[in-house]
């Protein structure tokens, strides 16, 4: 927008009834003009005509320098918003050569169908191209037929890095003219790989490597990303090779103001503030009232549906229903209605749009004025992705982040430091991992029998010694200077993903339609029997699950409330494997369950939000096995605590989040793959307790790491806590963004004694009992 | 019973005891001062003291004793299943929400009571099958005092709102 219509709209902002000072911060981020260098001198005509026909006759520097770096045979990496031209960076040098090299072929890797849908569709506007370079998705939908087709002739295949490891990999005699050919292998979103999704991508990307090596080729890769830290270095982490940094200086930036919007306190007692939802309606509705194309960011799909409900409800607008003017966009919705919106979008026929974060990632849906943050969405780079959706190239962008009335939300927005500092972190991968490596290994032993003198290249320092214990374990075999699987199809086991690979369809029985798609956790918190959900601002009530048939039945109510679940979580301790004590302090790790069950759900009216009424309700529970540790407290240090005036249960809920915090700088993983329950008395142990837990189904090796290690984690935990200059708490210590008890009850200044204490304790004595 | 058997009924009957004083500890920390909130606490101290009666006993197992219920009787409830009841008739300014916390309280105090009841029937020991059968008792208790009260207040709440559905 116009520096003079964002006036307009913060004026008329201001000077609104509803106004009451809620703006308590105003953020500003430098424009940058762009700079341009001219287009490759040799590049193919076909693609230098279909690049005119999109009026592009001149590249922004950092889009020439990824060409003249990719064409020396460079890897490169580009970080940069959505929007600024990073899809033509990686395009250009990979189209030019196709054409030039008929036997040369690409591939491009997204993390999400939709990305790829949207990326297929801008390719297929380079005509002249796309008729001389076969082009096609390769993912689980594509049909039988049109795969052979692509191992066949395919030389630009879009897919995702699940159909790498099931389909292509395994299979890649089948794909030997591919693999030949392979000379750039671009992995778009990079910054979505962390953790131990990230891992998994790393040693995906080895083995990909590794038989593309077989075949003769040396593919160049080409990473992009959000804003992340030292991004180089991540690349490079994330591919096993050098990865060059592109500067993504030369694309053009338009001014951006971040208004930090602090809703009212509204109860003082109980220090809660107006609904984060209500303010963002609010905003959203100013905005497409006066025709500004706005998002709103929301946390859940449920306050996604629900702020698009209310905006529906909210009346007329200019002569049109504001509910005809704007749309819900999330995942869940069947691709095909995903594709409708985004097609509304883009061609303006929507003013505004409710989504969650679903549309960080880069799908093209035009240009918007506004983008709204409704809660705090994580991280920074999150923050920025989404604020990044508003504004053209050049124009003056307004993002308004609402904070809910979260600890971690209110340090956000009362300490503008925090997102102006420039600072985003680095994802954290870890390919060492041992868990992870020993199941690719025995992947790319499937693939292709493992040579010491070769492999141990690609998988790194650890390469050796999981071979014999894989050999020990009989899954390898020995044969000559070869090492060969003998297993059929170990990809099987392997999941990239932590989530349930079961997906349900919600069925409206009304019409017999799917209407939804939800995979198993979704269905044991949101589609219970006698949930009411929304979809698209309309009510279904939940009539029944077919667990077996996955299934959930659901029909169409007029009631006027929807439902949020009561969960009860548990963890149980299955068996200890190992066991220390330090004094009176006992560290543990062993097997356990963690489980979920929906016990009832509260009823609470639309637009008031109180509640109405609860059921309970009897489900069946979710649950999965995987690896923890846990350290039982003495009485003895409670008393302490307790005289000191701090609170028990504040203190050890405050401690969990340190020691998961922190627990990823010993053991390489990203704190969401960490899991932790802290409890004042637990039914196997018997003491009061933290269990720190890994977040994956059978356990992925961070917690059995960290046991040996633990020491070390609550060293830094107690350093963390204690260097830290806040005063009850912050996103730097005790808040964590995952909080399923919004960061309550936390005692910062306890856990501080707390951790104190326990590394006492540690340091007096040394674990016996193992 | 195997004593493995014992104990594991034993943690079942512990993890119950937990999740009741976690729920009548929350809901105290949101009640104003009165009549109301003086029975909640009651209720969680009770509850307390049966999570600790019952780890007690667990401790001792594991070290490998025989389960000791000598210290039972200290436990016993000094109320009558009115006395929430009468602590509604007494409290003006009652919401839905003590409507609420009373009715999960009788949801809870209702799992109790069935569990301690089939935990009674599938105990062999004589000391087992008493240590149930009491904590049947109180809980029980525990859910008329509860039901007697929502009755109340339910009708209360119906009232104020004209709604008479009879």
């Amino acid at each position: 927008m116009t520096e003079h219509e964002l006036q307009f709209l913060l004026r008329e902002l201001k000077t609104s009834q509803d106004y009451d000072g809620q703006i308590v911060g105003r953020l500003e981020f430098e424009a940058r003009e762009a700079t341009f260098a001219p287009l490759p001198p040799a590049v193919d005509p076909d693609l230098s005509a279909d690049l005119a026909d999109k009026g592009i006759h001149e590249l922004y520097a950092f889009q020439r320098a990824c060409f003249d770096s990719a064409c020396d045979g460079y890897n490169v990496t580009v970080v940069s918003p959505t929007a600024s031209g990073k899809s033509l960076a990686f395009q250009l040098p990979v189209l030019d050569h196709l054409l030039k090299h008929p036997g040369a072929t690409a591939l491009f890797l997204y993390p999400t169908k939709a990305l790829i849908e949207d990326q297929l569709a801008k390719l297929r506007d380079m005509e002249r191209c796309m008729a001389r370079i076969n082009t096609a998705v390769y993912d689980g939908d594509t049909d039988p037929d049109a795969r052979r087709q692509l191992r066949k002739f395919g030389r630009l295949i879009l897919s995702n890095p699940d159909s790498l490891h099931y389909s292509i990999l395994p299979h890649h005699e089948s794909w030997s003219r591919f693999m030949r050919g392979l000379t750039f292998i671009v992995v778009d979103e990079g910054h979505y790989y962390h953790g131990v999704l990230g891992s998994h991508m790393a040693l995906l990307l080895r083995r990909l490597r590794r038989l593309a090596n077989f075949y003769g080729a040396h593919p160049v890769f080409f990473v992009t990303s959000a804003t992340i830290d030292e991004p180089g270095k991540f690349a490079s982490q994330l591919t096993g090779e050098l990865v060059q940094n592109v500067d993504s200086s030369g694309a053009p930036k338009g001014q951006q103001t971040l208004l930090l919007f602090n809703p009212k306190i509204v109860d003082k007692q109980n220090n809660i503030r107006k609904s984060v939802m209500k303010e963002a309606l609010w905003l959203f509705q100013r905005a497409v009232q006066e025709d500004v194309r706005t998002i709103v960011f929301t946390k859940s799909r449920q306050e996604a549906e629900l702020l698009y409900k209310y905006v529906r409800d909210a009346g007329a607008g200019k002569g049109q229903r504001l509910g005809d003017r704007v749309a819900t966009y999330r995942a869940g919705y069947l691709p095909a209605v995903r594709r409708g919106i985004e097609h509304r979008l883009s061609s303006g026929e929507l003013t505004g749009v409710i989504a969650t974060n679903a549309l960080e990632l880069g799908i093209d849906i035009g240009h918007l004025d506004v983008s709204i943050t409704a809660g705090y969405p994580g991280s920074v780079t999150s923050l920025f992705q989404q604020m990044g959706r508003a504004g053209r190239e050049r124009d003056h962008s307004l993002s308004v982040f609402v904070a809910s009335s979260n600890p971690l939300d209110q340090y956000v927005v009362q300490t503008p430091g925090f997102l102006s500092s420039g600072r985003f972190g680095t994802p954290t991968i870890n390919p060492g991992n041992e868990y992870i490596l020993s199941a690719h290994l025995r992947c790319a032993a499937y693939e292709l029998p493992l040579r010491a003198t070769i492999d141990a290249e690609y998988f790194g320092p650890q390469y050796t010694p999981l071979v014999e214990q894989l050999e020990a374990d009989g899954k390898l075999r020995a044969r000559g200077p070869l090492v060969v699987s003998t297993e059929t199809y170990p990809h099987r086991f392997v999941s990239l993903r932590t989530l349930s690979d079961k997906r349900y369809h919600i069925l409206n029985q009304g019409d017999g339609q799917v209407i939804e798609e939800a995979d198993a956790y979704k269905v044991i918190e949101e589609f219970y029997p006698g949930a009411v959900f929304l979809h698209q601002g309309d009510s279904y009530l939940v009539t029944d699950n077919d667990h077996e048939q996955q299934v959930v039945h659901s029909i169409p109510t007029t009631q006027n409330y929807y439902t949020d679940a009561i969960i009860r979580s548990d963890i149980v301790v299955q068996n200890e494997r190992g066991h220390r004590d330090y004094g009176d302090v006992g560290l543990s790790f062993g097997k356990v369950v963690v489980s979920e069950q929906t016990v009832g759900f509260i009823k609470k009216s639309f637009h008031i939000e109180t509640e109405v009424g609860r059921e309970y309700i009897d489900t069946p529970e979710i649950s999965y096995e995987t690896m923890a540790l846990w350290i039982t407290i003495p009485d003895a240090m409670l008393d302490r605590l307790k005289e000191d005036g701090y609170d028990i249960a504040g203190s050890l809920h405050a401690a969990e989040h340190l020691l998961i915090a922190l627990m990823p700088i010993v053991v390489l993983c990203d704190r969401r793959d960490l899991g932790g329950i802290s409890t004042i008395l637990h039914r196997d142990t018997l003491k009061p307790s933290i269990f720190v837990y890994d977040g994956h189904i059978g356990g992925v090796g961070l917690t059995e790491s960290a046991y040996g290690r633990f020491r070390d984690v609550v060293h830094l935990a107690l350093d963390r806590v204690t260097e830290c200059p806040c005063k009850d708490g912050c996103p730097s210590c005790v808040y964590s963004p995952k909080c399923g008890n919004n960061n309550k009850p936390l005692d910062k200044n306890g856990a501080r004694v707390l951790l104190g204490l326990l590394l006492h304790r540690l340091d007096m004595t040394t674990g016996g009992g193992e | 019973m195997s004593e493995d058997g014992m104990v594991a009924l034993l943690k079942d009957a512990l993890q119950l005891e937990i999740e009741g004083w976690l729920f009548y500890r929350d809901v105290i920390g949101t009640l104003p001062e009165g009549a109301v909130r003086d029975v909640f606490v009651y209720l969680t101290e009770q509850e307390e003291k049966h999570q600790q009666f019952i780890k007690d006993e667990l401790g001792r197992m594991e070290a490998g004793n025989q389960l000791d219920i000598s210290g039972l009787s200290a436990l016993k409830e000094t109320t009558h299943d009115e006395v929430l009841a009468d602590a509604v008739r007494s409290s003006k300014d009652l919401s839905q929400h003590e409507a609420s916390a009373i009715h999960t309280g009788m949801l809870l105090e209702r799992n109790s009571w069935e569990f301690y009841h089939a935990a009674a029937k599938k105990a062999t020991q004589p000391d087992e099958v008493s240590l149930y059968g009491q904590l049947e008792e109180w809980e029980k208790l525990h859910l008329h005092l509860l039901e007697k009260a929502y009755d109340l207040l339910k009708e209360r709440i119906w009232a104020e709102n004209r709604f008479a559905p009879f």
